[in-house]
């Protein structure tokens, strides 16, 4: 069976978006114990490292749900 | 550090915190790089073995779930390297402290007071445990029932064990003093 494309690119933007939410839920909560149990200079590294990543594994995403 | 979820008594000083061993932080990064790996390896042998050649708009559909994957992973070792580390005894010159974070937002507060501790253990099992100097520790508690209290792969429980041991004398002389005056 062939593979509809437009349903495809739909459905891989609606993963990108849900995405993209899942990391700012989930940065909001990381972020509130690295503040209990890290220092702020240690904390606000640990949330650029997770942030810096999960945006490019996003980015990449987005690249490969625009080119579908 | 994670001490402000419970409060101090009056005149009580932390003596020291335990957590885990760094052994067991690698093991949560390791099995994180395993479950990365993994899909690659089984895409890798469903093509070379099973002679499945993936279209590109299906070989794009597969690195899409897999960046799904890899998000999803990397967000799940983080937490499970955070909830790690919130978990802690926290011993003072009065009490251990227990902090269980069973969750994110489930956090169990224990304390023993030194009268109520009969006995303390220190216990390492096995060949890892021996050359890395972790294990476990154990206390005892006093009451209807005896209870165990125990936290797990701690780094140098017998140095802790000593720690405790030497917080219960103190507390014992501190108490008779207190009688006698």
């Amino acid at each position: 069976m062939p593979i509809d494309a437009s349903f495809l690119k739909v459905l891989a933007g609606v993963a990108c978006l849900g995405s993209f939410l899942f990391t700012l839920i989930a940065v909001a909560v990381l972020s509130y114990h690295w503040m209990r149990l890290l220092s702020i200079p240690k904390a606000l590294l640990a949330i650029a490292i997770y942030l810096g990543v999960s945006g490019f594994l996003l980015l990449i995403m987005l690249t490969i749900t625009l080119s579908l | 550090m994670n001490t402000h979820i419970f409060k101090l008594q009056d005149d009580e000083n932390i003596v020291t915190k335990v957590g885990y061993h760094w052994v067991m932080y690698v093991g949560s990064i390791v099995n994180g790089i395993f479950l990365a790996v993994l899909p690659i390896i089984i895409f890798i042998i469903a093509e070379q073995y099973m002679f499945l050649t993936p279209t590109p708009i299906v070989l794009k559909t597969i690195l899409l779930l897999y960046l799904l994957w890899l998000i999803a992973l990397w967000t799940a070792t983080l937490a499970q390297l955070t909830i790690m580390a919130l978990n802690q005894w926290v011993i003072t010159d009065r009490r251990i402290v227990s902090i269980d974070q069973t969750g994110f937002f489930d956090t169990l507060i224990a304390s023993w007071q030194y009268n109520n501790i009969i006995e303390v253990s220190a216990e390492k099992k096995g060949l890892f445990q021996t050359m890395l100097n972790y294990g476990h520790i154990e206390i005892q508690t006093a009451g209807m029932a005896d209870e165990y209290e125990q936290m797990s792969n701690v780094a140098d429980p017998e140095t802790i064990r000593s720690l405790i041991i030497r917080q219960l004398d103190d507390y014992s002389i501190r108490r008779d003093e207190i009688k006698l005056s």
